[in-house]
């Protein structure tokens, strides 16, 4: 174990050690950008079919939309937009998701809250987020919402759920309506 | 049973028994040290002993550096860091600077005790250091009310160690992540004076641990981030359908019952109002009630309605001892420090054990040496394209570049999405200079050679 009181006596006071221009706080690059370097990079090599991401901000790598275009099940012909917003503490905390589409899902709420394991920061079952997640399984988990995460037993949205218990061909019709109405 | 002493005698006893107190030395100014003060700090620095470091060789200078030189920053004046300012300020520390963002809360007074009924609203860091430096002659501790993310790398380059009594993990990760950006690199070898050592402390409860970090070459707080436990957060569709914990039904209670039944006419829950607490509890019974949970308690209401994690004094005052330990052992060199993880856990009888937490290979905050990029700073960003996908050891095949300029993101060039592409492709026209690239920027690089972003510095050549 190196004792460094002897360096740090030496320089004490004056301790300026090597004074670059550019080493200070605004320009150290935080966790989470470089972390978003890596993965926006790797963004469109990985997306499903049905997705498709753009960035309003070249800059902002942290804010990008999601458009999920569903091609089977009761969401087909949908085009659902997804906000996904990247806070700071990433990778330590899940990033934020919200549904810009009025849409009827157990899952999903009619003002864009969504229920999804993996965007939780901490879920009871261990299927929440994790520093070892990355955007491509939130891409991933959003896209799924659609089919294989679609589930009418843990709802958020209680109505949509209850309603494709009573009757799951209305239910369609509803779905397809609020489609036509807003996910075109 | 004797008889009430007369208010004039009782003054004049309690004036004589606290005339004489010897801790006080009588001396009120500062920089005067009374025959003997530092007797028990000597003891440590001016005699060899069986357990010193080896290559510690005793002398009067120790204490000196203690006392006029050595420079401790204290990150956070509550549980922790009443402690920590206490204990360094009695071994001898003397320019200490102390940061904490808080006000004082009446429910801190039972253990941060440098704060009195009177103080609660005033800053934590204030009030602190006033206690401190009328109390401990020559003790000069400098409070900042701040946040430790307003003060940049020149702050904190000044001192010689830091201790953090943190309540987040997120503050954590930044004074990490900022004292890794102070150390300096000579082809590729760490500069040992650039390291500025951190001791942090963390309780929760009868829990808590110490450690210790030299940025750059022990294990940083990114290296063991997995050893910190997920922070309790309910699933809104759990606490809507399908509750299964005491918490959840209380959760109900807070935040859907109350905004819908609004019981005391439109005001927002007060956690610190018992009726609201009560109109929670009762609530969160019923619907324990409906689907057989057991353990919802006015206590545990309270509990969650105000996130409280309860506090004990007792973990608080042996995890600071722990750190203001080694404060003082790194800072004399007198013994060896800890190495460097110390768990202690009182729940239930006592438990301590102490290991080596080990760097982790690819941390992302600490495994990266940013290798030196050398370009004159006329140089089109074209160039270093080039030379990113052209040079030999590095082999990229469409490197994605990124920098932070005033404390934001700029996206340089990136090839692999293509709206990005088309928005940044005119940058590769311009200079560094126009780019607005300063000599030692560091530079973001993420390409499909390279399982993570690597980090390089420019050195401008002109």
């Amino acid at each position: 174990m190196l004792t460094l009181a002897s360096k740090l006596k030496r320089d004490d006071g004056g301790k300026t050690g090597r004074a670059s221009g550019a080493s200070d706080s605004t320009h150290r690059i935080s966790i989470r950008d470089r972390l978003l370097t890596k993965e926006v990079a790797e963004l469109e090599a990985h997306l499903p079919s049905t997705c498709k991401a753009s960035f309003p901000d070249e800059d902002k790598l942290h804010h990008f939309q999601l458009a999920v275009s569903p091609d089977e099940g009761y969401y087909q012909s949908g085009r659902f937009q997804f906000e996904i917003d990247v806070p700071e503490a990433y990778n330590m905390v899940p990033p934020k998701v919200r549904c810009l589409t009025r849409i009827w899902h157990p899952n999903i709420t009619e003002n864009g809250e969504i229920c999804l394991s993996l965007l939780r920061e901490h879920s009871i079952d261990g299927t929440g987020w994790a520093p070892t997640r990355t955007l491509k399984d939130v891409i991933w988990g959003l896209n799924s919402l659609f089919t294989d995460l679609l589930n009418f037993d843990d709802p958020l949205n209680i109505d949509a759920a209850e309603h494709h218990l009573r009757d799951k061909e209305d239910f369609r019709n509803k779905v397809q309506d609020y489609i036509k109405r807003s996910a075109r | 049973m004797a008889d009430a002493e007369e208010p004039e005698k009782k003054r004049r006893r309690i004036e004589d028994v606290t005339e004489k107190m010897a801790v006080d030395g009588g001396h009120r100014d500062g920089g005067c040290d009374w025959d003997g003060r530092w007797n028990h700090v000597r003891k440590f620095l001016e005699r060899p002993g069986p357990f010193t470091h080896p290559d510690f060789e005793p002398s009067t200078e120790s204490l000196q550096f203690l006392l006029e030189t050595c420079k401790i920053l204290v990150i956070g004046a509550g549980g922790l860091g009443c402690e920590l300012l206490k204990n360094l300020a009695l071994s001898g520390f003397r320019l200490i600077h102390v940061v904490d963002m808080d006000t004082i809360d009446v429910s801190n007074l039972n253990r941060q005790f440098l704060f009195r009924p009177k103080d609660v609203g005033r800053p934590k860091a204030e009030v602190a250091a006033d206690f401190i430096n009328s109390r401990i002659p020559g003790c000069k501790v400098v409070p900042h009310y701040k946040k430790i993310q307003d003060f940049d790398d020149s702050f904190y380059r000044q001192f010689h160690i830091i201790v953090c009594g943190l309540d987040s993990i997120i503050a954590r990760r930044w004074m990490n992540g900022m004292l890794i950006s102070l150390l300096s690199f000579e082809d590729g070898v760490l500069e040992p004076s650039s390291i500025i050592p951190l001791i942090d402390g963390g309780t929760e409860g009868f829990k808590g641990n110490a450690r210790v970090i030299l940025p750059g070459m022990t294990a940083c707080i990114d290296c063991t981030l997995e050893l910190y436990p997920p922070q309790i957060n309910f699933p809104m569709c759990t606490i809507a359908s399908m509750p299964r914990l005491p918490e959840h039904c209380i959760e109900y209670a807070r935040i859907l019952q109350w905004p819908k039944e609004k019981p005391c006419r439109d005001t927002s829950l007060d956690g610190d109002n018992p009726e609201h607490i009560q109109w929670v509890f009762e609530r969160a019974q019923e619907r324990a009630a409906e689907f057989n949970i057991t353990g919802v308690t006015y206590r545990l209401t309270q509990g969650v309605v105000k996130r409280i994690i309860p506090a004990v004094a007792s973990t608080n005052a042996v995890i600071a001892a722990a750190c203001a330990t080694e404060v003082f052992k790194i800072a004399t060199s007198a013994y060896i420090p800890l190495n460097n993880y110390l768990v202690f856990n009182d729940v239930d009888g006592l438990y301590t054990y102490t290991f080596e937490a080990e760097r982790k290979e690819n941390c992302s905050a600490c495994s990266q040496v940013p290798q030196d990029l050398q370009f004159p700073s006329s140089a089109k960003l074209q160039e270093v394209l080039e030379y990113l996908t052209e040079n030999a050891s590095l082999q990229m095949k469409s490197p994605a570049i990124t920098t932070t300029l005033e404390g934001k993101n700029k996206t340089l060039y990136l090839q692999s999405v293509k709206s990005i592409e088309e928005r940044t492709r005119p940058n590769l026209c311009k200079t560094l200079k126009e780019l607005g690239l300063s000599d030692g920027q560091e530079l973001a690089v993420a390409d499909i050679t390279t399982p993570q972003t690597v980090l390089f510095k420019l050195n401008f050549t002109t």
